[in-house]
């Protein structure tokens, strides 16, 4: 009986498509839309232009604090001194061959305890450091200094999605400054490929990289080998993810992802951690999560920024919109904190009202800041949240790296033994 | 070269528009209503910045912003009329959904508008999305046991209005299994 009722929905559904699709013109409709679509986006980015001056001074501020408790172990730069010098010509055929002038380090053992390096590797081009070739008994020297390097080329997909990059490559760098070239990717995982974690007992590390949209993909990286082996969610429906987002890690390499399996906008978490491994996050049993009635990351001021995820990466927030009698439509009626570490979800019911609202920043480690937009697109009001479950503040690292729009150069840096910083996690979007 | 989001809109619009106001027709009863859904939830899924990794994505996006956009318009609607008549102290009466009349309706679009909006969009979630109960929960940020239980009333009320003879019988898609990298 089902089968023969949903056969008719199937065709009278099939009949008005039909004739919808003979209704307009398909090609001005979609124009219509993008049209209205980007205006609609520019009015959002004009509102939240002005706070992203304020996040950003926020944040300075709290990367010089976090710098100070830090202390010294902060993972250092490579230095010239420590660069080997170098002399072939670069695979990248667009680019101008390299010059380092740099001297090799003096072979006296120095803090990498190395006193003869191995041969150079071939240049790679411009933004690309001189390096070693990397021979095994280097391992034996790896420990804390040290650090893993990725060096790539970000590119502007509205720009020129096929613009020509460089193959990204990973390093080793040294305490003295001395890199070791450990992989070099295809063309196809070089765009703005990073360092997002250092397994470094396993010598893998997570890498991700755009594609010529601001999509991205991810991949465990062999170290020794320079083989890539995809990350691969199977997700509810056996349904492989075909798009993996890494959204925090904490300072004890707590991860956090979300994953998209082809064909259903319903994300799913997962988390990472070194006791665990892979594990479905707590975050899945929150009610409708990820849909558009259930919880979900909050919505934030602007692309890139993640202020929903607290600065040393341990907790994220989540909103609900309201359901019910005497809410209002819009109004975000529970929120829950994720506890990274502990994989732990708590809830508040929050005692200020919450309609519409965009969240700029974590004004402490208990509280949201969050603005009520007025129709014309700008803050009417900024208002804050104390939440339930937040963890515990931990340190903040303070190096991060992200490739510069259209230039090549070092793009993420993971110290060994040492917290990834969070901002790794997430990228300015180029949309 | 466009790239992004807007060639994702293109692409979905020029090569699914038609699915989309079918799908919306099943929900709103009426074909101008579905073709303003359809509008409303492409404006909204693309005039904001969001993970949209592909067109099937973005198809299921927008066909969930129009089901979510229908059951609480429909709630808004009932909401909104029992403000009225208690205004103006005049007698409950049964309130037809949010749909207004359309002449030109088949049997099955008739009869999807005796369901109760959350009925249909179970019912044309299950047999027209084609998803689970576990999806369709997800889909329509309801839980499980509601949604098994509009799909048995609105099967049973449809079958009733069609003259299909049978048990309602509630067929269940394949689901599940955990491979590499994580637990589903």
């Amino acid at each position: 009986m089902s089968e023969e009722i949903g056969r008719q929905i199937e065709d009278a559904a099939a009949a008005r498509s039909r004739e919808a699709a003979s209704r307009v013109d398909r090609s001005q409709l979609a124009d219509f839309i993008v049209a209205g679509a980007t205006r609609r986006r520019r009015v959002r980015a004009f509102a939240t232009g002005a706070f992203a001056v304020v996040a950003v001074l926020a944040v300075g501020g709290g990367t010089v604090a976090a710098m100070s408790a830090w202390g010294p172990d902060a993972v250092a730069p490579a230095t010239q001194s420590a660069t080997p010098t170098a002399t072939a010509t670069g695979e990248w055929s667009t680019s101008p061959p390299p010059s380092p002038t740099a001297t090799a380090p003096a072979a006296d053992g120095g803090l990498d305890g190395i006193a003869d390096y191995p041969a150079l590797a071939r240049a790679r081009g411009e933004g690309f450091p001189a390096a070693y070739v990397m021979e095994d008994w280097v391992w034996d020297h790896v420990g804390p200094g040290w650090s893993l390097e990725s060096y790539s080329l970000r590119i502007d997909p509205y720009v020129d999605p096929d613009q020509e990059v460089p193959n990204a490559a990973v390093y080793l760098a040294s305490p003295d400054g001395a890199t070791f070239e450990l992989a070099v990717l295809d063309r196809a995982q070089s765009a703005g490929l990073r360092i997002l974690s250092w397994r470094e007992d396993e010598r893998t590390a997570t890498v991700d990289w755009e594609g010529h949209e601001e999509l991205g993909d991810a991949a465990e990286l062999n170290l020794e080998t320079g083989a890539l082996d995809p990350l691969d969610f199977t997700m509810p429906g056996k349904v492989h993810s075909n798009w993996e987002l890494p959204l925090a890690v904490s300072a004890a390499g707590t991860e956090l992802w979300k994953a998209y399996g082809e064909g259903n906008p319903v994300p799913r978490f997962y988390r990472w951690s070194h006791d665990d491994g892979w594990t479905a996050a707590a975050v899945n049993d929150l009610p409708g999560i990820g849909t558009t009635a259930g919880f979900d990351l909050l919505e934030q001021m602007g692309p890139g920024v993640s202020a929903y995820v607290r600065s040393d990466g341990r907790a994220v927030a989540l909103g609900r919109p309201a359901e019910g009698p005497g809410l209002y439509v819009g109004q975000t009626d529970e929120i829950a904190i994720y506890d990274v570490d502990r994989d732990l979800v708590t809830l508040t019911k929050p005692t200020v009202m919450m309609v519409d609202p965009i969240f700029t920043k974590w004004l402490s480690w208990d509280t949201l800041e969050f603005g009520i937009q007025a129709a014309n697109g700008e803050f009417s009001s900024i208002n804050e949240v104390a939440v339930n479950g937040a963890p515990e503040q931990g340190p903040v690292p303070a190096d991060l790296v992200d490739g510069t729009l259209g230039q090549a150069g070092r793009s993420a840096v993971v110290g060994f033994d040492e917290a990834t910083a969070n901002g790794v996690f997430y990228r300015e979007c180029s949309c | 070269m466009v790239g992004g989001w807007q060639s994702i809109a293109t692409e979905l619009v020029e090569t699914r528009y038609g699915a989309l106001v079918g799908y919306a027709t099943m929900l709103t009863g009426s074909l101008p209503d579905a073709e303003d859904a359809v509008h409303d939830a492409l404006m909204s899924t693309f005039g904001k910045r969001r993970d949209l990794p592909n067109v099937a994505a973005a198809e299921g996006y927008v066909r969930r912003a129009i089901a979510t956009k229908h059951v609480d318009g429909a709630r808004r609607v009932v909401r909104e009329r029992a403000a009225v008549r208690r205004i103006a102290a005049q007698p409950d009466e049964v309130v037809a959904g949010p749909e207004g009349v359309w002449a030109d309706r088949s049997a099955v679009e008739s009869a999807l508008m005796l369901l109760s909006p959350k009925e249909r969009a179970c019912v044309v979630a299950r047999h027209l999305n084609q998803l689970t109960t576990a999806e369709t929960a997800a889909f329509l940020g309801i839980a499980e046991g509601s949604v098994k239980r509009y799909v048995y009333d609105g099967m049973h009320k449809m079958a009733q209005a069609l003259a299909v003879e049978g048990d309602v019988d509630i067929l269940e898609w394949t689901s599940v299994s955990p491979r590499k990298g994580g637990v589903s």
